[in-house]
């Protein structure tokens, strides 16, 4: 009886420690990426991208119509060709700290590994990302550089534009989230 | 025949200036002109987000000019831009506005409870996939945002 009653405390206080997680949240995080090619190279940012971060648990938002590109005509093939983004209005990410093992968030920017689902253009892949993640007095802060290979997601550059769209596209990640 | 040629070589170059031309345009960082759905209340805004399916809203929206009444809940800004949190009078809806930079301290400006008047390009709207999402709230974004009414 006694062993049953430390068991179901125990279950309770975690239970409670679940639910009293502490959340930390952006509506306003950085997403960019460059292709490169021995032709042309650009760039487009993104500072609309919410993300969430508790218990090891990671999740962004990335709507694709927030991307800015310096070229009008390359913005506008980018998401109605490219992305269709009134078909796919967000990439999204959701995963969990896979590395270290025995992570825990501290004030020293530590690498980490996060595995989970990166859905692109409707398509949803299984990644593994390396990022840093960072307890600063403003919030946590979230960085990544990783490469995605546009194929894997079924974004179809025409053949006349493959000389200056790059198959390997370069994305960094950067965002500060704040408690909630 | 030279004629003809002179001819063709002409709309050839005037072909090439008018590609180039649109090819180097730069990006409207700025949303201005007439918009393409106008909403009177941040309510009407948000009643249509809930009611509808969001590949609904979504297809209507996205890439529309959207112009919209609303109150100031808060401002940001960083290096890329700035941002308004609009009031959306619900706890699970976010609504962000993001500017260019250039318009930064106009926006920065702003006090919470200043009612203004928005056009935007709309990012769109996205709800919450599972109960478990540590993003709980349904979130209507807008993006190169331009002021065009304060009080």
């Amino acid at each position: 009886m006694k062993k049953y009653t430390i068991v179901l405390v125990m279950a309770l206080i975690f239970a409670i420690g679940q639910s009293f997680a502490q959340v930390f949240k952006t509506s306003t995080g950085e997403v960019s990426f460059i292709s490169k090619t021995d032709f042309e190279s650009f760039e487009a940012v993104n500072n609309q991208v919410t993300a969430a971060y508790s218990l090891k648990k990671l999740q962004f938002r990335v709507p694709i119509n927030a991307f800015i590109f310096e070229k009008k005509l390359m913005q506008t093939h980018f998401q109605e060709n490219y992305m269709e983004s009134s078909k796919f209005p967000n990439a999204s990410f959701k995963g969990s700290i896979i590395s270290p093992e025995d992570f825990k968030i501290s004030s020293k920017e530590q690498p980490v590994t996060v595995k989970g689902t990166l859905n692109i253009h409707g398509v949803d892949k299984e990644s593994e990302i390396v990022g840093t993640i960072q307890n600063t007095p403003d919030g946590v802060v979230l960085k990544a550089n990783f490469t995605i290979i546009l194929s894997d997601y079924q974004i179809g550059v025409p053949s006349n534009l493959t000389a200056k769209i790059s198959q390997n596209i370069d994305i960094k990640v950067n965002a500060l989230l704040l408690s909630k | 025949m030279k004629r003809i040629l002179t001819i063709l070589l002409g709309i050839i170059i005037l072909g090439l200036i008018i590609g180039i031309y649109m090819y180097q345009n730069p990006t409207e960082l700025v949303t201005s002109g007439e918009p393409d759905i106008k909403y009177n209340t941040i309510n009407e805004l948000v009643d249509k987000g809930n009611s509808e399916i969001d590949s609904v809203f979504n297809a209507n929206h996205v890439g529309k000019k959207i112009q919209f009444h609303a109150m100031v809940e808060s401002t940001t800004s960083n290096e890329s831009g700035s941002t308004i949190f609009v009031n959306s009078g619900s706890e699970n809806t976010i609504i962000t506005a993001a500017f260019d930079a250039s318009l930064s301290n106009e926006v920065l400006d702003l006090k919470p409870s200043t009612e203004i008047d928005l056009l935007c390009v709309c990012n769109g709207i996205a709800k919450p996939e599972d109960p478990d999402d540590l993003l709980s709230e349904t979130t209507i974004s807008f993006n190169r945002c331009s002021i065009i009414n304060k009080n």
